[in-house]
Parts: C-alpha cells; sequence; structure tokens
C-alpha cells in the first residue's frame, strides 16, 4: 500500500471509520504479531500484547504524525512488549513455546510442500542462531534486519549512539553467520544447489 | 601446493586475510579483491553462504499470521467497543473494583487498623510522655498545711518549674474529663486526683515560698504567687 494511501486510511481511522481502521489491522497485523511473537516468544501472549498494541494505537491516533504508520505501529508494540516483559519479571516465566517446533506458520504465502519445509527448517535454524546472541545485538539484529528500521530509529529507540548499533549491527551480523555455520555446517551445499 | 604457499607467506607478512574479508563481508563492501580471496578460501565461502542466507531469510520472518480471529477482535476492542462511561460511573466502578480487591486480602483487618492508627497519629499526634513524667513529679512536690500549699523542695530554678507546671497540671485536670480513655493520662489522673482542690481553680495557686537551703517555713502569710 503506497504511503499516501497509508495516511488517507489513517485520516479515515481518524474519523471513527471501521472499515478503514479494519484495513489498516489486516495490512499491519502480521507484522505486529510477528514482532510481539520475536519478544514473547508465546503465541498467546504475543496475541493479546498485538491487540493491545491495537487499542493504544486506535486511543492515540490523533497523536500519529508522519506519512508511514507501520514504523510508528511496530515502536508502539515494541513498548507494549517491554512492557509486558517488565510485568514478567515479577513472576515465574510463562510456558516457553519453542518458535522452531513447527507450530508457528513463518511464512503466510502457500508454498510447496518441500520448498515450505525446508524454509521453516531454516527458520528454525535462524532462530536458534538468534536466540545464541546477547541481549542488545539480538534486539540489534531483530529490530535491523528482520523489522527494516534504519540505524537512527534503532539508535533513538534503544537510546544508544548511531555509531554503536552500526558497529554492533555488524558485528552481530558475522556472529550470526557463525551461528549458523556451527548449527549447520552444510548450509552452504544448499546455497549452491 | 599453491594454497598453502599463500597461507605461509601471509603468515608470515600480512596475516591471515580472512578476518579481513569476513569484517568487509559483514559491511556488505563492493570489494573485488573479495571475489579473489573467496575463490580460494573454502571457510570464507561458507561464511558467505551463511550471510546470504541471512539477507534472504531474515526480512521474512517479520511477518508471521496471528490467526483469523485476531482481526476481529482487535476490532472487537476498538472501533467496536462500548462508547466509554461517564465520569462518575467510571471512578464508581472503579471504587467497586478497588474494593472487591481490597475485602479478597487477608490482611484487610491488620491493614485497615494500620491505617487507622496512622490517621489518628496525624490527626492528634503522639502524647507528651515528658509531660506525663514532669506532671508526676510536679503533683508530689506539694504537701498541704491548713488552707496552703507548701512546696516540699528547697526555692531555686527546679522549683519555678515546679510551679509552672503545677499550673499546667491543673489546666489538665480541667481537661481530664475529654482524654479520661486515654491510658497514658492514667497516671497522671491518679497523681491530679491526690492534688489539694486550689490547684484545680482558675486562680493561680498560693504558694508558700521558701528559700533554698533553708527547711520549709511553717508561716502562712509568707506566700508568693507565680
Amino acid at each position: 500500500m503506497a504511503e499516501t494511501d497509508h495516511e488517507a486510511l489513517i485520516d479515515r481511522c481518524r474519523q471513527g471509520d471501521a472499515l478503514a481502521w479494519e484495513a489498516v489491522v489486516r495490512e499491519t497485523q502480521s507484522r505486529v504479531y510477528g514482532m510481539c511473537l520475536r519478544y514473547l516468544r508465546s503465541p498467546e501472549e504475543a496475541r493479546d500484547a498485538a491487540q493491545e498494541a491495537y487499542v493504544r494505537a486506535w486511543a492515540r491516533l490523533d497523536r500519529f504524525r508522519g506519512a508511514d504508520f507501520v514504523p510508528w505501529m511496530l515502536r508502539l508494540t515494541r513498548n507494549v512488549c517491554i512492557d509486558l516483559l517488565r510485568r514478567q519479571q515479577a513472576r515465574p516465566p510463562a510456558e516457553d513455546v519453542v518458535l522452531d517446533d513447527g507450530k508457528i506458520d513463518l511464512d503466510g504465502d502457500a508454498e510447496a510442500p518441500d520448498a515450505a519445509t525446508e524454509r521453516s527448517g531454516r527458520a528454525a535454524l535462524l532462530h536458534r542462531a538468534i536466540r545464541g546472541l546477547g541481549k542488545l545485538n539480538r534486539e540489534i539484529v531483530t529490530l535491523k534486519e528482520i523489522e527494516g528500521f534504519s540505524f537512527p530509529e534503532i539508535a533513538e529507540m534503544l537510546g544508544v549512539p548511531v555509531g554503536t548499533v552500526k558497529s554492533r549491527s555488524h558485528r552481530a551480523r558475522g556472529e550470526l553467520a557463525e551461528k549458523l555455520l556451527e548449527l549447520d555446517p552444510t548450509i552452504e551445499e544448499g546455497i549452491s544447489r | 601446493m599453491n594454497d598453502t604457499f599463500i597461507a605461509d607467506v601471509m603468515r608470515r607478512t600480512a596475516g591471515s586475510p580472512c578476518e579481513t574479508a569476513r569484517a568487509r563481508m559483514v559491511e556488505r563492501a563492493d570489494e573485488p579483491l573479495l571475489a579473489g580471496h573467496l575463490e580460494h578460501c573454502a571457510n570464507c565461502r561458507a561464511f558467505e553462504s551463511a550471510l546470504t542466507i541471512l539477507d534472504a531469510e531474515l526480512p521474512t520472518m517479520a511477518a508471521v499470521d496471528p490467526g483469523p480471529a485476531f482481526t476481529a477482535a482487535v476490532l472487537d476492542r476498538t472501533v467496536d467497543a462500548p462508547a466509554p462511561l461517564p465520569l462518575v460511573a467510571r471512578v464508581d466502578r472503579a471504587f467497586a473494583k478497588l474494593f472487591g480487591v481490597l475485602a479478597q486480602r487477608p490482611r484487610l483487618g491488620l491493614e485497615l487498623g494500620y491505617v487507622g492508627a496512622m490517621v489518628l497519629w496525624i490527626l492528634f499526634g503522639l502524647p507528651d510522655v515528658g509531660k506525663v513524667q514532669r506532671f508526676a513529679e510536679a503533683s508530689t512536690a506539694w504537701t498541704t498545711e491548713g488552707s496552703s500549699l507548701r512546696l516540699t523542695m528547697p526555692l531555686d530554678t527546679e522549683r519555678r518549674e515546679i510551679v509552672r507546671t503545677s499550673q499546667e497540671l491543673g489546666s489538665a485536670a480541667r481537661e481530664l474529663d475529654v482524654v479520661r480513655g486515654s491510658q497514658l493520662v492514667g497516671e497522671l489522673a491518679t497523681r491530679v486526683v491526690r492534688l489539694p482542690a486550689q490547684l484545680f481553680t482558675d486562680e493561680e495557686p498560693q504558694i508558700e515560698a521558701t528559700e533554698p537551703n533553708q527547711a520549709p517555713s511553717a508561716s502562712p502569710n509568707k506566700r508568693q504567687a507565680c
């Protein structure tokens, strides 16, 4: 959806247009839910957090300024997840759902079964490799490589200098590649095939 | 043979090129010399493959389908949510909810007692224990002789203090009806009852003065008002 379409949709949402809001939710929900799942790792909690993020966004639509709704929504979603994680620190952790158990459909589009299996297997490897990173590097990789935020945006979100984010991002990318090779040394063959 | 030779030379000169090559690769640097290194270094080729996979796969992990009921659930909580209640009703509901939560607390009685004690303390303050002790001392410092009062201690600065405290004691005794329930003034009340009636009038007590280091005089004419 083009930026101007987004702006027009959000304008209609501000006027209480339910259809416009439904379109916005349908278009952005997989990104929002994906981010919640990466932070919270429990599908149930991720669903609740994603809903909470939309409720907050709906209440704060008047404050949204700018053309691109998705980064604003994702920033808001991250704040909801961090609030939840802070609250969880005071109580025992929720059931640890493994992302690589095949229950979570990591790609929405239908594919040939073999290709889908291979992709989900690779995604599982990636999840394991990401989990092996340090906290800050993991978040930087998630925000940069998965969510697609720019270095200045990540620096603002994490409260660290842009240079730090840049160098950490490069280091984390290298570390991730090495972990991937450790987990599956034959990965190169998969690429050359 | 050739690769071994180059590796030996690099080891004895500039060091391993793999580290530099990998640093360039993670920065996505477009380095023509990299291709030459990759052609001969299997480890760095594997590293490059892993980076290629990261570049291809990570962005696809951004979107995860939350399930078919998700949109409806969000709409239920946003556009389809009932209109907010008026302020009074919201406050009323919040109090009812708070009371419900509080009533389930096992220590509610203790907590209410604590809060009540704190409120009483803030409103009325703690009884002045030092004052009670001074009153007790003052009440034992007097003896009666006919209709006059006599201090049982020599005349000095402490005695003046005793006299002043005795006047306060008279005022306090008149207020005892108000504070009779307090355990802390129980001792005081006992002693006040023993004091002569003159102390409980509005008039200043008639005090027979005695000089320091002198036995108390029996003369009723030598009186002093404090």
